[in-house]
């Protein structure tokens, strides 16, 4: 019977330690949620519209802003000291979105070293980088970091569909804060059409 | 793939292995050269003083740990061969150092992959051309040391395209992309130098770029033609579909053809004088360039009018290489995005001295 050829395998393994995701959002009198876009197109807007969705779930809330400055930024980690603000100023940080490569990497960085700091975070990804982001994750050492899937393209379109959309995943968006529990929100408008 | 310990797999034989690796997402998608420990050993035997579980780094975007080892299977696969190695190696230290930036490189949906440059007597040593096709096809030493960096980013840097490599189109210049200076045949002094390495130093340099744009020049006289050739070479830099004009940032690169090179040393142009020329000229009105591509602007990271491809003259790089049989140079727009745009960085390339045992005199 013929030998198997032995031969090496050229995959390294992650670094990163894995670890659960634990951070969660309790809510009390005021909570603080923070809205944090990369700068991508209309990454801001966004999260403005998703604030005034959320309020009613959220009654006393405040939602924070902070971003990078310029939209260039929106690949590297957000600096320590903007982290530090992030944390003074919130209880919880909603971060979007990955609608690119590079700027998906930096949203899933970004929401990684937040909980590594004990925020709870949710952190919206387009459906177009959705396995980039879970591999980010994993690679990372926090796979079950709380992603909110939404979908692609969402930059550039109408801002009355943004809108829609904005309402239709703001329980989700909270329920990744509370508890830590990724949503798919790719075709929730679809199914909310044909109700 | 059944696993065995010690990061060894099994298959039936050496196609079957092949196979194995291509479904596993492990390489480029062309045939490689199965990665057996007797081919790794040997390829480990140019490495320069350094044992198989020394670490090289950690690659981003997934976060392996770059060992000796690792690099040598990839070169396998690749096709180097031992000789190669070495630069594979210095490569490797330059891809892994952070300031290269690897992560956000592999995870744009920009088609920006390193450029390999290569100086010194290694280019001879390791096999490396800078002759006529010397961004392929053709040398092997250059295709296959391009190629072992791109199965590293691949295998343990995560950049498996759609997962850590999101490039929408990739590019033939995400296959391999390295050349060596032709420093006998330039006026300059030698890139490396320029860098402030020593000449008789073996330097590998990376940069993240786009893939080579052509450039052709035809020569007359010799007249006012190093201010055209500059002006030419600018307006390729500053063109509102590459990224550089909107981004501004970090270093591109320039590959002079010999003909080219001897042309602007005649008319007095040295390095320095080239670049400050290009720093000039490489640039627009924001209202110009916005009529041309309109939201485009909005990513300019600054609000003054007057728009440059680069920070300082220095991020102009400069080298020669290829055949001067023909007025083609040849430029390379970068992405421009991460920390700091396209920083290059270089490291020494180390030689084993082997084992030397010293002549008795008794």
């Amino acid at each position: 019977m013929n030998q198997p050829l032995l031969y090496l395998d050229p995959v390294a393994k992650p670094t990163a330690p894995q670890e659960p995701y634990l951070p969660r959002l309790v809510v009390g009198a005021h909570p603080r949620i923070a809205r944090f876009p990369n700068l991508f197109t209309d990454s801001a807007p966004f999260l403005a519209d998703l604030a005034e969705a959320m309020a009613p779930l959220l009654p006393d809330a405040a939602f924070p802003y902070f971003d990078k400055k310029f939209g260039r930024y929106m690949s590297t980690p957000a600096s320590p000291e903007l982290r530090a603000e992030m944390i003074a100023g919130s209880d919880a940080v909603v971060l979007a979105y990955g609608h690119c490569g590079s700027c998906t990497s930096g949203v899933v960085h970004d929401g990684v070293l937040l909980a590594r700091e004990g925020v709870p975070v949710a952190v919206l990804v387009t459906e177009r980088f959705r396995e980039e982001a879970l591999f980010l994750a994993r690679a990372l050492g926090l796979p079950d970091l709380p992603f909110v899937f939404i979908p692609y393209p969402i930059a550039g379109q109408d801002a009355a569909w943004q809108r829609r959309l904005a309402e239709a995943i703001a329980p989700l968006v909270l329920t990744a804060l509370t508890d830590g529990i990724s949503a798919d929100a790719v075709h929730i408008l679809d199914a909310a059409v044909a109700a | 793939m059944s696993a065995l310990p010690n990061g060894m797999l099994s298959a039936a034989n050496e196609e079957a292995a092949a196979r194995a690796l291509l479904e596993a997402r492990c390489t480029d998608g062309l045939p490689i050269v199965v990665p057996t420990p007797e081919r790794v050993d040997r390829m480990l035997l140019y490495a320069p003083g350094l044992p198989r579980e020394a670490s090289l780094g950690t690659l981003l975007p997934m976060g392996g740990d770059l060992t000796v080892e690792k690099a040598a299977i990839n070169a396998v696969m690749a096709g180097c061969t031992p000789e190669n190695f070495p630069v594979v190696i210095a490569a490797c230290e330059a891809l892994a150092d952070p300031a290269f930036d690897a992560g956000p490189m592999q995870n744009t949906t920009h088609p920006v992959t390193p450029l390999i440059i290569v100086n010194g007597p290694a280019r001879e040593l390791c096999g490396l051309s800078s002759g006529v096709g010397a961004l392929g096809p053709g040398p092997a030493g250059n295709a296959t040391i391009g190629r072992a960096i791109r199965l590293i980013m691949i295998n343990v840097g995560g950049g498996v395209p759609g997962i850590g490599d999101m490039a929408t189109l990739g590019s033939p210049a995400k296959f391999a992309l390295c050349l060596a200076e032709a420093e006998e045949a330039s006026p300059f002094e030698p890139l490396h130098v320029s860098l402030g390495f020593a000449p008789q130093d073996s330097v590998v340099t990376l940069l993240q770029v786009e893939g080579a744009h052509s450039m052709m020049f035809a020569l007359t006289d010799i007249g006012e033609q190093a201010e055209l050739f500059c002006r030419t070479l600018a307006a390729g830099f500053a063109n509102p579909a590459s990224n550089n004009i909107y981004t501004g940032v970090g270093a591109v690169a320039a590959v002079l053809n010999p003909i080219h090179a001897k042309m602007l040393a005649r008319a007095g142009w040295g390095r320095a004088r080239i670049q400050q020329r290009l720093f000039e000229l490489a640039r627009a009105d924001r209202a110009t360039l916005r009529a041309i591509s309109g939201a485009n602007t909005d990513t300019i990271p600054h609000a003054a009018d007057d728009v440059r491809v680069v920070e300082r003259p220095e991020d102009f790089l400069l080298l020669v290489s290829g055949d001067d049989g023909g007025a083609y140079s040849a430029y390379f727009p970068t992405w421009g995005g991460g920390k700091k745009g396209s920083v290059p960085v270089s490291r020494k390339v180390r030689f084993d001295d082997g084992c030397e045992i010293p002549e008795s005199r008794r």
